[in-house]
C-alpha cells in the first residue's frame, strides 16, 4: 500500500514555520503553514491567521481552545477543519 | 454664512461623541470604508433620513433628522456584545445630558433604537459592530434651511 510522505508539505527549509501545540500541556514541537492575510468584516479592517497543519498532530477531539504558538505570538485554535482527505487540517486562529 | 441646521447637528453628535472612556478620539463621520483594527473601538456618524414634518407649512419647518452612531469593536480581553453595550450607554448618556445638543433651534434629541450587533466570524480577534440610531427634531426657515 502507497504511503503517504506528507513531510514533505511541512519543510521549514521552504514555506513552513516552527510551531508549538498547546504549550501548556502536550507543549508539541510541529511544522505548520501559518498565513494572516487582510479581512474585513462588519467594517474593520483585521487579519485572518490560519496554520495548516498535519492533521495527526493536532487531535481531532480536545483541540479547540488549546493554543498555537508561533514565532513567539501565542494564538487559540477556534477552529479544526479536515482538508481534503482529512490528511491535513486547516486551524482558525485567534490572538 | 452659517451651514444647513442638519449638518449643524450631526456635527454637534460628532463633537459629544468624541472623547468617550471607550472610544476615545477614534471617531469619524461620513465615511463607509473599513477601519483600521489598531483603530478601535471606534464610533461612526453619519447622517440618516430628514423627514419634513408638514411640508406645508408656511415659514417654519419642523423635521426628524436621524443621525446614526456606530459602534465597532475588535478585542478578544472582553465580549464583543458587552463593549458595544459599553459604548452604547456612554453615547446615550452624553447625547441626552442636553437633550438640545447645545443648539437653540433643536427641539430634542431621543433614542430610536439600536440595531442587532454584527458579528465578525474570522478575523484574528472578535468583532463586532453596532448602529444606534437617534432622532432630532429640529426647525428651519423654509427660504434658508441655515436659520
Amino acid at each position: 500500500m502507497f504511503t503517504e510522505d506528507r513531510t514533505a508539505f511541512l519543510k521549514q527549509s521552504e514555506h513552513a514555520v516552527a510551531a508549538v501545540y498547546d504549550a501548556a500541556g502536550a507543549n508539541t514541537s510541529i511544522s505548520v503553514i501559518f498565513d494572516e492575510p487582510h479581512l474585513e468584516q462588519v467594517g474593520i479592517g483585521g487579519t485572518n491567521p490560519t496554520a495548516l497543519a498535519e492533521a495527526s498532530d493536532i487531535p481531532a477531539t480536545g483541540s479547540i481552545g488549546k493554543t498555537l504558538t508561533i514565532s513567539g505570538t501565542v494564538f487559540v485554535i477556534r477552529a479544526r477543519q479536515p482538508v481534503d482527505d482529512g490528511a491535513f487540517v486547516e486551524l482558525e486562529l485567534e490572538r | 454664512m452659517a451651514d444647513h441646521r442638519a449638518e449643524q447637528i450631526v456635527a454637534a453628535v460628532k463633537t459629544l461623541v468624541t472623547g468617550l472612556a471607550t472610544t476615545a478620539a477614534n471617531v469619524d463621520r461620513g465615511r463607509d470604508d473599513e477601519v483600521a483594527a489598531e483603530k478601535t473601538p471606534a464610533l461612526r456618524v453619519r447622517q440618516g433620513e430628514d423627514v419634513i414634518s408638514d411640508p406645508w407649512a408656511h415659514a417654519l419647518l419642523d423635521s426628524d433628522l436621524d443621525v446614526i452612531v456606530e459602534a465597532l469593536v475588535y478585542d478578544s480581553a472582553a465580549n464583543v456584545e458587552t463593549k458595544l453595550n459599553q459604548i452604547r450607554k456612554e453615547v446615550n448618556i452624553v447625547l441626552v445630558a442636553d437633550y438640545t445638543l447645545g443648539l437653540a433651534f433643536v427641539h430634542a434629541i431621543v433614542e430610536m433604537k439600536a440595531e442587532r450587533p454584527q458579528l465578525g466570524t474570522d478575523q484574528a480577534k472578535p468583532s463586532g459592530a453596532m448602529e444606534m440610531v437617534y432622532r432630532v427634531r429640529y426647525r428651519r426657515s423654509r427660504l434658508d434651511p441655515s436659520q
